[in-house]
């Protein structure tokens, strides 16, 4: 091994006293599992290839595609369609020649997850959605991982450390404790639903690296038994102080043959043949009819704008405190991809019994889609 | 109803929202009168239309839901946690008049 030159590369930390050679030789030793290599993973991934953590695995099934570009800064435009573990793999060794670099080019799911996460010393969430972030937790339980979390929701994003022993707690705190059930996709917006600034994942998940860091060298504190909230909007900071929650234990999976029986899934999805969901067909022929009131429930100035047929635009809680506008008996509802439009429905059906409540399934990018089909058909 | 009615009586209906979600904010206001702070984070500021009210005559976290409930009716099917001067609690609980409670969903977006 090259040590000289190694050491040259990390002088600059090497020169703070609190870190030094042995927080070094620590990183140098250290393997970390990055799951997930988009707006959160790529600077993570960066920083701690930089900062010359041993060995990196980065797990994710993704291409990167033309959307990831104003925030997963490690891939270009030459490489839309390509694997992103691959993509920033190549990247990373360009960046740190001395580290080793694991892609792991496909999901991870619970039945690979054990075998994977078993690897490394830490795991770092920088996945997307929930059916990923309470395997990647159960899976941390099970196998007593450090889990550095973090996510976002447009203009905030949030970071955590869980299932590390605080001295006041009694058993660690994990994201179970947080929020014991995983929402249903349709109860919370995603990135591609809800929008997200460009910059924000670029800060959170520079915080997850750094969390890590201070981790495995043993430097500061790192956020145990704690979830910080960013603004981006405000720079304002809001630190929860987390505790066990006796009732979430019970949900995490008792072993490894429990946790591969898990749907994890199913666990995240939205009822499949909800009552109130409708098809392209089903709408079309709803929205000719009379006794038709329709509504978009996207946010005003949402693209695609819709003139093809009568509807109202109002956001879901201006429909609720707004109830006059429900003139007709059927309320048909829509927004980008069907998910706002149930959650709609679902809380309109409790406030009228009576009405018949619809949302358009896919939502409008399924409805134009149909449609261009049928003009290219005909 | 003509196409052109509609679009006055949507307008109208945007203009009295302006004015509900104004009036909300000043009432609801910090600088207003005393009580308790409620902090909102994420998607529940696009249903609350702020990221803090204030709230009078709440003995516990309960009642504030109750109440946040019958003003925000979204609020009946969202997801969140209930925090008391920045400790998340797992069940009912006292709040003093000058307590800041906090509203946290979960975020899924990386």
């Amino acid at each position: 091994m090259n040590t000289n030159k190694q050491y040259e590369r990390y002088q600059r930390q090497i020169l703070l006293k609190e870190f030094g050679v042995a927080a070094q030789e620590k990183l140098l030793r250290a393997k970390v599992l990055v799951v997930g290599a988009g707006g959160l993973g790529c600077p993570a991934l960066q920083y701690l290839a930089a900062a010359g953590v041993g060995t990196i695995g980065i797990a994710d099934d993704d291409v990167v595609s033309i959307t990831n570009l104003h925030r997963q800064v490690l891939y270009g435009i030459d490489e839309i369609g390509l694997s992103k573990a691959e993509i920033a793999a190549g990247k990373l060794r360009c960046l740190n020649d001395a580290i080793r670099i694991v892609a792991y080019n496909k999901r991870l799911t619970n039945k690979n997850a054990l075998d994977i996460i078993d690897e490394y010393d830490v795991v770092i969430d920088g996945t997307d959605n929930f059916s990923s972030r309470y395997m990647i937790n159960d899976a941390c339980v099970l196998l007593s991982k450090p889990l550095v979390y973090a996510a976002i929701s447009k203009f905030e994003g949030q970071v955590a450390v869980f299932n590390i022993k605080h001295k006041a707690a009694g058993r660690a705190v994990n994201y179970r404790d947080l929020f014991p059930f995983p929402p249903t996709d349709d109860e919370i917006l995603n990135c591609a639903e809800a929008g997200v600034l460009g910059v924000l994942p670029g800060i959170t998940g520079t915080m997850q690296a750094n969390e890590t860091i201070k981790l495995i060298t043993g430097i500061g504190k790192t956020l145990i038994n704690k979830l910080l909230n960013y603004n981006a909007l405000d720079n304002s900071v809001y630190e929860f102080n987390l505790s066990v929650n006796e009732e979430a234990q019970a949900l995490i999976p008792k072993d490894k043959k429990a946790f591969l029986k898990m749907d994890y899934e199913w666990l995240c999805s939205s009822q499949t043949n909800s009552p109130f969901e409708i098809d392209v067909i089903q709408f079309d022929s709803l929205v000719e009819d009379d006794n038709t009131i329709v509504f978009d429930v996207r946010e005003k100035d949402e693209q695609p704008f819709i003139d093809e047929f009568e509807h109202t635009q109002i956001s879901l809680s201006e429909l609720v405190s707004n109830q006059s506008l429900i003139t007709k008996d059927n309320v048909v509802l829509f927004c980008q991809s069907g998910k706002r439009s149930l959650q709609a429905a679902m809380l309109l059906k409790k406030l009228f019994n009576h009405k018949k409540i619809y949302s358009l399934k896919g939502g409008i990018v399924e409805w134009q889609r149909k449609n261009a089909k049928q003009a290219v058909e005909k | 109803m003509k196409e052109q009615e509609m679009h006055a009586f949507v307008q109208l209906k945007k203009y009295l929202l302006m004015q509900t979600i104004f009036i909300n904010r000043f009432y609801y206001s910090p600088l207003g009168a005393g009580g308790i702070t409620v902090k909102v984070f994420g998607q529940l500021t696009d249903v609350v239309g702020n990221d803090i009210i204030n709230v009078d005559d709440i003995a516990d976290t309960d009642s504030l839901i109750k109440t946040l409930q019958s003003k925000y009716p979204v609020l009946i099917s969202s997801k969140y946690r209930v925090a008391v001067n920045r400790n998340i609690v797992q069940s009912n609980t006292p709040v003093q008049q000058d307590a800041e409670v906090a509203l946290l969903p979960p975020f899924s977006g990386g």
